[in-house]
């Protein structure tokens, strides 16, 4: 495992700028996520790591060697693929080995080390299977035992468990970190899923027009994005345009668009500047009277119910636009019927105050 | 409403009509090779097999037959590789003109072969090379090369280049990559397109009717000589020989290779 410098590097196709410049630093053992969304390029920086894609300027360097005019089969890189993109007149053991066989290990080195692999991704006894044969779970610890077998410096991950269904994704979601920890591998993990980045991931960069955008742990982007654009990216929010009334202590008094008068973290902009508020869907409370000493709260009628399991949306009518909160079913089924009124409430410190962009 | 009954018989036999029409000259040729008398007649007027112990009285048949299993195999194992070559680097490389480039390399199949024939000579002899062996294996090669090129290039835009680029990332070199990954996920194509160009090249008359003069010759122009000078049975019997070979081999590369159904995904 070794450590990988981005420098600066651009990348254009057909003289299409693709990213304009871009630096990132990995960590010795670090799980990075690149999360954004389609056609940010978060994949084309992958693929200028493992060398499928030239940088017009800028180098990578992995384990403190530049490699950025290195072919891809001289990098040491390991790659998960979406598709998996197994060998598939190869079995599973044929599969796993190639990388071993093409570093001209012995042959008994190679069935040791591919026996422990198989073994470590719990698919012991599917060596002799062809990959036509396996379920998607089983396809996707093979491309993973493929890629780690060799002992990459770097292991790339494009959208990992993205074909997965739901159950099965939870337990690869799991079954990945552990890995991850106890082989102490330095990666990146492609992906448009919020939920597996801020779940895999150590750090997480999220990237828009082939630039990172805000890079960080993933509760402190979750609960405190620096723009309004990551905050809808990360869940989508609820936002609205407002005036600065006061400030005060570390607390602002801020008017919406619509009337209402929300407390809130102090603002960026000066009183009167405008800004725009944002509240996670979570975060906002659902009660039939107002709530006794609720610094933000105001009312509305429920405009919509939409049952999602264990959660559901609420969406509630007021003077502005519809406002989703996120409410458990249990509160839910509790006089959350359509037209009903209700009074919609949160904290001021779960206000997230942006600067207007205009 | 094409669910019902009526609608399965009159496509069923419609599509068993067709089949038989393809089918029934193969069977005339089988059962006239058994003919009792010394003229071709069906139905047959008594069965005997002495017709292909009679096949050696065909004119040069075994010298003619031989070397057209050899112009066939070179021309084949040319046009497979030339074919293999070009069709990687216009699906793989954005080459200037490739459509172009695609349309000439295919150009042979849609002109007619006495033109490419009386074309082929002139310029053999504009050269100096005209009615050698090799002569004849490169205007065979031209005739055929279009259809490695057609199999193999479907092959490829089947085959996931994530496995190739998989390979390369586990530290194989681009050669590698091809031996290793790319020549499995094309095989079939390669194997059909070998096999059509073989096909095509051991049976052609029109293009060989221009190229062979002498010593040389090949087991179509041979075979056709003696039917415009016989009316016996014996090329009858030396079809059906064929016909069994062949049937045979393209079993073999089906049952391997899955030529006939290579677009169906495995």
């Amino acid at each position: 495992m070794a450590r990988l410098e981005l420098d600066n590097v651009r990348v254009s196709y057909n003289g299409v700028s693709v990213i304009p410049g871009l630096s990132l630093t990995v960590e010795d053992g670090e799980c990075i996520a690149l999360l954004g969304p389609s056609g940010c390029g978060k994949t084309t920086t992958l693929r200028a790591v493992a060398g499928f894609v030239q940088p017009d300027s800028g180098s990578v360097r992995i384990g403190g060697r530049d490699m950025t005019d290195s072919p891809p089969h001289k990098r040491n890189v390991g790659l998960v693929f979406q598709d998996y993109a197994l060998f598939s007149h190869m079995t599973v053991t044929e599969n796993v080995a190639y990388g071993l066989v093409r570093r001209r290990l012995p042959k008994a080195d190679i069935a040791a080390k591919v026996a422990q692999t198989l073994a470590m991704v719990r698919l012991a006894p599917f060596g002799e299977r062809y990959p036509a044969s396996l379920s998607g779970g089983q396809r996707q610890r093979v491309a993973l035992a493929r890629a780690i077998v060799v002992q990459p410096d770097i292991l790339l991950l494009d959208e990992p468990l993205g074909a997965l269904d739901r159950k099965l994704r939870d337990e690869m979601q799991v079954e990945l970190k552990n890995l991850q920890a106890r082989l102490g591998l330095t990666c990146i993990i492609v992906t448009h899923d919020q939920e597996e980045a801020l779940s895999l991931a150590a750090r997480v960069a999220l990237m828009f027009d082939g630039d990172i955008s805000e890079i960080g742990a993933p509760t402190a982007l979750y609960h405190r994005p620096g723009t309004l654009r990551a905050m809808d990216f990360l869940g989508a929010s609820w936002s609205f345009d407002a005036r600065v009334d006061e400030t005060r202590g570390g607390e602002s008094r801020y008017t919406t668009a619509e009337g209402h008068t929300f407390v809130g973290p102090s603002s960026p902009a000066t009183v009167g500047g405008a800004v725009t508020l944002g509240v996670r869907p979570e975060r906002i409370r659902l009660s039939p009277q107002r709530p006794a000493g609720a610094a933000n709260a105001f009312e509305g009628k429920v405009a919509q119910v939409v049952f999602k399991g264990p959660s559901a949306d609420v969406y509630v009518a007021h003077a502005g636009p519809l406002l989703r909160a996120l409410v458990s079913t249990e509160s839910a089924g509790r006089g959350l019927l359509p037209d009903a009124a209700v009074w919609a409430s949160f904290e001021p410190a779960d206000v997230l105050v942006f600067a207007s962009a205009s | 409403m094409f669910e019902a009954r009526s609608y399965r018989i009159v496509t069923g036999g419609l599509a068993g009509l067709g089949l038989a029409f393809l089918v029934f000259p193969v069977l005339v040729t089988i059962t006239v090779s058994f003919e009792a008398s010394n003229f071709i007649s069906f139905p047959p007027t008594g069965l005997s097999t002495r017709w292909y112990f009679q096949i050696g009285s065909i004119t040069r048949i075994a010298e003619a037959t031989l070397n057209s299993i050899q112009v066939a195999l070179v021309s084949a194992v040319l046009a497979t590789s030339l074919g293999g070559l070009a069709a990687m680097a216009l699906v793989r490389s954005r080459i200037p003109l490739g459509g172009a480039v695609a349309a000439v390399l295919a150009s042979p199949v849609s002109l007619p072969m006495v033109a490419i024939g009386m074309a082929l000579i002139q310029f053999f002899i504009a050269i100096g090379i005209a009615f050698s062996w090799w002569s004849l294996v490169i205007g065979h090669v031209v005739l055929v090369i279009a259809y490695p090129l057609r199999t193999i290039t479907s092959a490829l835009l089947l085959a996931e280049p994530s496995q190739e680029q998989a390979a390369r990332s586990l530290g194989a070199a681009p050669f590698t990559v091809f031996r290793t990954v790319t020549l499995a996920q094309i095989a079939p194509g390669v194997v059909s397109g070998f096999l059509f160009a073989f096909l095509i090249s051991f049976d052609n008359y029109p293009i060989s009717l221009f190229l062979v003069r002498g010593t040389l010759t090949t087991m179509p122009i041979e075979l056709f000589n003696h039917i415009n000078q016989n009316l016996d049975p014996i090329p009858a019997a030396f079809s059906t020989i064929y016909i069994v070979v062949l049937s045979g081999l393209i079993a073999l590369a089906e049952k391997r290779y899955r030529i006939i159904s290579l677009a169906i995904p495995r």
